[in-house]
């Protein structure tokens, strides 16, 4: 059979604790919810498989722990990142104003090539909650900070009644699609004629 | 970074690859030229070459390295002779920047895919844009849809190819490896549509 | 339903248990796995399953060595009851191996190595630049169709001492017949061929270098291993990008590759691109040699004959032309009488307990391993053997320790016995109710039959007696005991 790739994309979660970052994932992975809080120690992995436009994903889904004693995930854990989610509870001012500091964050980490276009996608959670009573942040000043930063692409969502999950992670997966398209060309060496044969070399690390 | 060698080696046009030496004589009645086959990997480039060398079909596929070499000799009904030397390309997307070794001074290349393959079909017009930069100005060029015989599965009508064919000045056939259908008619097709060196 | 892989587990069962459900496939049953990942938690190849089902657990591997590399420190290995974890870090590439079969852990990390090497092998060091200039680089489109390279080289892990001896094994055949063959073959080199390589099998028939250039035994292995597990090259004379990891990691070379018959291949290596019909030449004129020397004809006698059978070990010195002669060191036997060697060939062990024996030539980097004989018969036996040999190998190659080493050691399984000098390594495995004395006076004769017979089993090079220190004048000096 010809080459049917499958596209892997890596698709980083933050926020602050509680926000509900498992359970959206949980939500959209298992179409399961637990009203039952388990922080997150370090990180957890998902993968789903997607289809779009014809093609087959897998969706790596890095959910990470919000508490600020696992924040420090470094570089590498960033690294090669194809989309990144910050969420946000709607019911908490904070973790909206902390939205800035986690793509700052992961700007800082990852060094996207073009960090101007990095896709990422914002998602408010919990709108469900008090029948959305509770809430403090509008949809109105979240769409502006979106927009202020590149229209970053946002969706209300409940990981408890499953509102919008599943829109929001096929624009996650549409977009760090995007983001892979352009490839790297793999050019090979060739030792030329006559080039100087070094005679036995012990692997040297470069 | 460190891809100049490359396509510096594709630009500068070196003839000297692998092209086959003929002595500098050319008999008009006893061609010998050189084909290179392109496709994706899995259209059955390989399968289609042993078909029409060793008359022989293996289902089991085997997963070309590199490229390998095979030559096949056909008498015209002219009585002239036609030696193809084929290089047989891996379709594996590793060997992708080294094609050019191979479909080098090519005076043939046919061009393969997968009529059960839409995404075969596109890798195959990604090797026709590549033929016209890269290879040989009067290289002659076949567009291939292998797999004929799974007309059941097909997703790339015939339409298609030969819109794609004559766009590009291709020549355009259908073929069969495994029932060996219109396996031996490429080659004669390629054989006489080959420029003829003046018997001056 | 399907859990997080988690990565702050405390034991390997919750480390494993974790990760139990992110693929559907039950590869943890397996006693041995191996993954590559890229340095951003790509998967890369996975030894069994999907490797994009095993997207979590590669993610999970990322995370451990990004975390303790975020602390400035390496992750190498992790214990977890009877599972062993190892990890390599080679630039952007990880590779990984989960284990519990009790190997040290210098054999898996050498295992490792091999299979990075065999996909610079086919890839060359170059795909590193992809990652520099695109962390998110996917790399398993690059290795399409290599799956059963790698299968097949982790196969030879658990039966090619090869892999783990960084030497290289001949085929034995009578000096005059390999003469022949290494001299169409230097011919050859001399002609501007890098590297001109005779093979059947795995065994060496000849192997030529251009001046200066040397071929690494482990390029050897890697090499044949990527053309015998290669379908492709049995079909048709090909001409391939190829890259040796320990000559040149960063740059393609190009192998002709021609089978001569169903075992024995001719590789021959060149930098120039443009060689190949020049190459094809040379192969007509080494077929055309083999088959006027019949070498072919003595290479396909030798795969059935066998190589030394510990059964003809020679009583003593200069007594070697009694009855219970060897088809190997006759002299004036330049061919081998073969009705001795019939198919049903069962040896009965050797003489005081001998059971097996490897013997490492340092300076010639080849080796050369008796056949197996009676009580070493199945394949579960021959791999319990393998495995302590490799064990062994590699506790008498810790570091700090010098040479001239000697090891006596007795099991429930074997007596083995270890002598390793600047020259050479013997490894010998007996009965393990062999008596020492006796076991020790047997080893000094089996190196004696291997300087009787080694123009023979070795590929020996323009100074053939130089390396040679005669164990008959070197006694073995005295052995540790570890009894167990």
């Amino acid at each position: 059979m010809p080459s049917r790739r499958r596209t892997l994309l890596k698709v980083i979660i933050l926020g602050d604790s509680g926000v509900g970052k498992t359970s959206l994932m949980n939500q959209y992975v298992n179409k399961k919810f637990s009203n039952q809080y388990k922080a997150t120690i370090g990180a957890d992995f998902l993968t789903k498989e997607v289809q779009f436009e014809d093609r087959l994903f897998t969706l790596q889904i890095w959910d990470t722990a919000g508490q600020e004693r696992f924040q420090s995930l470094g570089v590498a854990f960033y690294r090669g990142a194809d989309c990144c989610v910050l969420v946000y509870d709607v019911n908490s001012m904070k973790s909206f104003e902390n939205l800035n500091n986690w793509r700052e964050e992961f700007l800082i980490q990852a060094s996207p090539s073009d960090p101007e276009n990095f896709p990422f996608v914002v998602l408010g959670n919990k709108v469900d909650i008090d029948g959305g009573n509770s809430r403090v942040v509008s949809e109105k000043k979240a769409r502006a900070w979106c927009a202020s930063k590149g229209n970053i692409p946002y969706f209300e969502t409940s990981a408890k009644e499953g509102t919008n999950v599943e829109e929001a992670f096929q624009c996650i997966a549409k977009n760090a699609l995007k983001s892979g398209e352009e490839e790297e060309i793999y050019l090979p060496d060739t030792l030329d004629v006559g080039a100087s044969s070094q005679p036995r070399t012990s692997g040297c690390e470069c | 970074m460190g891809c100049a060698s490359s396509v510096a080696d594709r630009n500068s046009g070196r003839t000297a690859s692998l092209n086959p030496d003929n002595g500098g004589a050319v008999d008009p009645k006893n061609l010998k030229v050189k084909l290179v086959l392109l496709g994706d990997s899995g259209v059955g480039k390989s399968c289609i070459v042993l078909r029409f060398v060793r008359g022989q079909f293996d289902p089991t596929s085997k997963v070309t390295v590199g490229a390998s070499f095979l030559s096949q000799t056909i008498a015209l009904q002219d009585s002239t002779t036609v030696k193809f030397e084929i290089w047989d390309t891996a379709g594996q997307e590793r060997y992708a920047a080294l094609a050019p070794l191979y479909y080098r001074g090519a005076a043939v290349a046919v061009v393969v895919y997968d009529i059960t393959s839409p995404e075969s079909f596109a890798k195959a017009q990604y090797w026709v844009k590549e033929l016209q930069k890269h290879g040989s100005p009067d290289i002659v060029m076949a567009l291939v849809g292998n797999k004929a015989d799974l007309h059941e599965k097909r997703e790339v009508t015939t339409q298609d190819g030969i819109d794609c064919a004559e766009k590009n000045g291709m020549f355009f056939i259908e073929t069969s490896a495994k029932t060996a259908d219109n396996i031996n008619q490429l080659f004669e097709e390629i054989a006489k549509r080959l420029p003829r060196p003046s018997a001056a | 339903m399907r859990r997080p892989s988690n990565f702050a587990f405390s034991t390997y069962d919750s480390f494993i248990n974790e990760v139990q459900d992110d693929a559907s496939i039950s590869w943890r049953k397996r006693k041995k796995h191996f993954f590559i990942l890229s340095h951003s938690g790509k998967p890369i190849y996975s030894r069994y399953g999907d490797e994009h089902k095993l997207a979590g657990f590669s993610a999970t591997l990322q995370a451990i060595i990004s975390f303790v590399e975020n602390g400035g420190d390496r992750v190498n290995l992790i214990r977890a009851g009877k599972h062993q974890v190892v990890f390599l870090v080679k630039g952007p590439i990880y590779l990984v191996c989960i284990s519990c079969t009790e190997e040290p852990y210098m054999s898996l990390r050498g295992q490792l190595e091999l299979l990075y090497n065999q996909m610079i092998l086919i890839l060359t060091r170059s795909v590193n630049r992809c990652f520099e200039k695109n962390a998110k680089f996917d790399m398993t489109p690059l290795l399409g169709g290599t799956d059963v390279v790698f299968s097949s080289l982790i196969h030879s892990f658990s039966w090619n001492p090869a892999t783990f001896l960084h030497a290289y094994t001949c085929l034995p055949l009578a000096y005059a017949i390999r003469q022949s063959s290494g001299a169409i073959l230097q011919d050859v080199a001399d002609s501007g061929v890098l590297f001109a390589i005779l093979m059947c099998k795995h065994k060496v028939i000849s192997l030529v270098g251009a001046q200066k250039a040397s071929l690494h035994p482990d390029d050897m292995l890697l090499l044949s291993n990527f053309v015998m597990s290669s379908e492709s090259f049995r079909t048709s004379e090909s001409f391939s990008p190829i890259c040796l990891p320990r000559f040149n990691p960063m740059a393609f070379l190009y192998a002709y590759v021609h089978y001569l018959d169903g075992d024995t291949y001719l590789t021959l290596l060149t930098t120039s691109s443009d060689a190949f019909y020049h190459l094809k030449d040379c192969r007509i004129r080494v077929e055309n040699v083999l088959l006027k020397s019949n070498v072919l004809g003595e290479v396909q006698r030798s795969m059935v004959d066998g190589g030394m059978r510990i059964e003809d070990l020679p009583d003593d010195r200069g007594s070697r032309s009694g009855a219970v002669s060897s088809h190997l060191g006759q002299p004036g036997h330049a061919t081998y009488s073969s009705e001795r060697f019939d198919e049903a060939f069962l040896g009965v062990g050797g003489p005081a307990g001998l059971w097996h024996f490897i013997y490492r030539s340092i300076s010639l980097d080849q080796y050369v391993s008796s056949e197996f004989s009676s009580p070493i018969n199945s394949r579960r036996q021959q791999k319990r053997l393998y495995r302590s040999y490799q064990k062994i190998y590699a506790s008498m190659h810790e570091e700090g320790i010098g040479p001239h080493k000697t090891l006596f050691k007795r099991d429930d399984n074997y007596v083995l016995l270890c002598w390793v000098t600047p020259d050479f390594e013997l490894y010998a495995v007996f009965d393990p109710l062999a008596d020492k004395a006796l076991a020790i006076k047997t080893c000094n004769r089996v190196c004696q039959w291997i300087k009787d017979v080694e123009n023979e089993i070795f590929l020996l090079g323009a100074s053939p007696f130089s390396w040679w220190t005669d164990p008959g004048n070197t006694p073995l000096p005295e052995f540790a005991e570890i009894s167990l």
